[in-house]
């Protein structure tokens, strides 16, 4: 955890993340305004941007505190003096991983007290506490993206992993496309099938529909989420540790 | 002095006159799996035939270390010298785990260096170390200190200790991006002794100090090895190095060149020196035809006697002339001397065997004569 406290504390101090909080709450804040573009459909409007705020600025925060986080060890050469006290690879990078989930949670969660007090306000003082299962579905869904961050970080540049987290987050957004997309031969066949079994499924994580139309959210629409994202978020951080006990400095 | 008062005696202010750091008494004790043994009885790091190959573009290989042995003692300051490119931080990265050896073996308290056992009683202070930019000099002791098992009044009493010892504690709260070069370094210090290690691994400590950090330094390094602690340190700053340290390897092109205590490997050469004040001008230009360098320096006249004069025929000029003798003897070599017959003779030999395979049939790759040829001979492994 002493790697982790101190990954979140130099996180939280970069100028760029305070910039695209507050980016993310005016935009979330800035709904109140915008909405007037939607009659009729104000609530969905203000929880559409707010949700989607959330998600996509946490996100970035997440590509671009993650990418930097282990190269900049590396280059740095803080890493050497790291691994020459008693502590093992692995938990360097569960230290780094750690600290990046928690700085980008933190920055999640000040998004989402701004969108619910927002929501709030629209609502007179209502509340959907399925807004609340959507954020926790969220979290998981940035730990997951943080974890393959991480396992890029552990054999590349930053430039790569940028590339690469950009490439990952538009495959996992588009995930059901690329399973039905209809396949011109057995190559590209084969091709989206491959994208598609290996990418992540990010929108298993979005429960916006049902909320925007007001449908019952099933048990099972939470559970498989946070069970598929504990999975592969756990199978990133064991190839991320494989990869990096290997590694040379 | 005006700068950096604390340094010099703080030890004996702090511990009733001796200069030996107290162990802090949380530390993790090796699991509770007994001491940690050792190479022989008194062995603290050894290197066998230890050779590390990096693969360059299209399949060439560089050998940044071959066949490297050596064997550093507890309780002595060992130093691998040598210039820029000569293996000495790569041998430090191999020591720590940091890299892989391609071939050799290494052991450092009996460990193997990626032993967590065995990091436990190290310390290492890297050349120009970086640190967390947002945390201050304390935080960064006590951040090392953490990853070492340490907590609560240990940590804060040790974190006091270091501080104080290298000079920073009055400066504790500066952030290390607001840091000198110098400051980081004694930072640096502080967090590597933070677990009260008994090996200390330094890649070039004077490195960006200024006359009086680099002073303090080195008594510090003397101090550690008084405190019964083994010190293996590496740099191209010879004459700091040859004041401490006990034994030495000398390193150039990843080859050891010369390895030994530091009398041994210094020659006494046929020169003689003579200093002496008060010698008539007469007397002084007699020494000076005698010499094959002469000076006066602060009222005193420093002569090298020339091989073929008679040193003892030097001395009667001197009484007879009327002067005060202060110094007469052979010369002993400086480490940079030792280091360039070394660097020199290893060059001669080089050459030798070139010309020889150029004679024998241009087959001077076969030979090893050249880095690349040693370095493909190595095959995969890098």
């Amino acid at each position: 955890m002493t790697i982790g406290y101190a990954t979140f504390g130099e996180a939280i101090r970069r100028r760029i993340l305070v910039i695209f909080l507050l980016f993310a709450i005016v935009s979330i804040v800035g709904s109140q305004i915008f909405k007037a573009f939607s009659p009729g459909e104000e609530e969905k409007f203000v929880v559409d941007l707010g949700l989607n705020s959330i998600k996509w600025f946490s996100i970035l925060i997440a590509i671009l505190l993650g990418a930097v986080m282990i190269p900049q060890e590396i280059e740095r050469k803080t890493l050497h003096t790291v691994l020459a006290k008693p502590v093992g690879r692995g938990q360097f990078i569960l230290g780094k991983f750690v600290g990046t989930c928690l700085a980008v949670l933190f920055n999640a969660s000040l998004m989402a007290i701004a969108f619910f007090v927002v929501y709030a306000i629209q609502q007179k003082g209502g509340f959907d506490v399925s807004l609340l299962y959507q954020f926790a579905l969220t979290c998981m869904e940035l730990i997951l993206f943080i974890s393959i961050v991480v396992f890029l970080s552990t054999f590349s540049s930053t430039v790569f992993v940028l590339v690469v987290s950009f490439c990952v987050v538009v495959l996992g957004s588009t995930a059901t496309f690329w399973k039905n997309i209809p396949a011109e031969n057995e190559i590209s066949g084969l091709l989206f099938l491959g994208v598609s079994a290996l990418a992540p499924n990010f929108e298993i994580f979005d429960l916006s529909r049902p909320i925007l139309t007001g449908a019952a959210i099933a048990p099972d629409m939470i559970t498989y989420p946070l069970v598929y994202g504990f999975m592969y978020t756990s199978i990133m951080l064991l190839l991320s540790f494989v990869i990096f006990n290997e590694r040379q400095f | 002095m005006r700068v950096y008062p604390e340094v010099i005696g703080v030890a004996s202010e702090s511990s009733g006159g001796t200069d030996t750091l107290e162990r802090p008494d949380n530390l993790p004790q090796d699991g509770g799996q007994g001491p940690v043994p050792v190479v022989g009885t008194d062995t603290v790091i050894e290197c066998r035939g230890l050779t590390k190959r990096y693969r360059v573009a299209l399949g060439y290989e560089i050998e940044a270390l071959s066949s490297l042995d050596l064997q550093v003692k507890r309780g002595e300051i060992f130093a691998i010298v040598g210039p820029n490119g000569s293996g000495k931080t790569t041998t430090l990265k191999l020591l720590l785990g940091l890299i892989f050896p391609s071939e050799g073996d290494a052991f450092i308290l009996g460990e193997p260096p990626r032993s967590r056992r065995a990091k436990r009683r190290i310390g290492f202070v890297p050349e120009g170390p970086f640190f967390y930019q947002h945390m201050n000099g304390e935080e960064v002791v006590r951040f090392y200190g953490r990853l070492c098992g340490l907590r609560g009044r240990d940590l804060r009493a040790r974190t006091d200790e270091l501080l104080k010892l290298v000079g920073m504690s009055k400066r504790r709260d500066v952030v290390m991006s607001q840091c000198s070069k110098g400051m980081v370094q004694r930072i640096g210090l502080a967090s590597a002794l933070v677990n009260d290690p008994d090996v200390v691994l330094m890649d070039e400590p004077t490195s960006g100090l200024d006359p009086i950090g680099a002073h303090e330094i080195k008594e510090l390094t003397v101090r550690l090895r008084d405190a019964g602690k083994t010190v293996l340190l590496c740099s191209h700053l010879l004459e700091q190095v040859e004041e401490v340290c006990d034994r030495i390897a000398i390193l150039h092109r990843g080859s050891r060149l010369a390895y030994g205590p530091i009398d041994e490997i210094l020659q006494i050469t046929d020169q003689t020196e003579l200093v002496a004040i008060n010698v008539s001008e007469d007397a002084a230009r007699q020494l000076a035809a005698m010499s094959s360098e002469s000076h006066t320096r602060a009222g005193e006249l420093h002569c090298m006697i020339k091989e073929d004069a008679d040193p003892f025929q030097a001395l009667d000029v001197v009484r007879q002339g009327g002067g005060e003798l202060l110094r007469f003897g052979r010369v002993r070599e400086s480490l940079e001397d030792a280091f360039i017959r070394a660097v020199t003779a290893s060059a001669r030999e080089d050459a030798a065997i070139s010309t020889d395979a150029a004679d024998t049939g241009g087959t001077a790759d076969m030979t090893g004569g050249s880095d690349e040829a040693t370095a493909e001979e190595g095959g995969e492994e890098a």
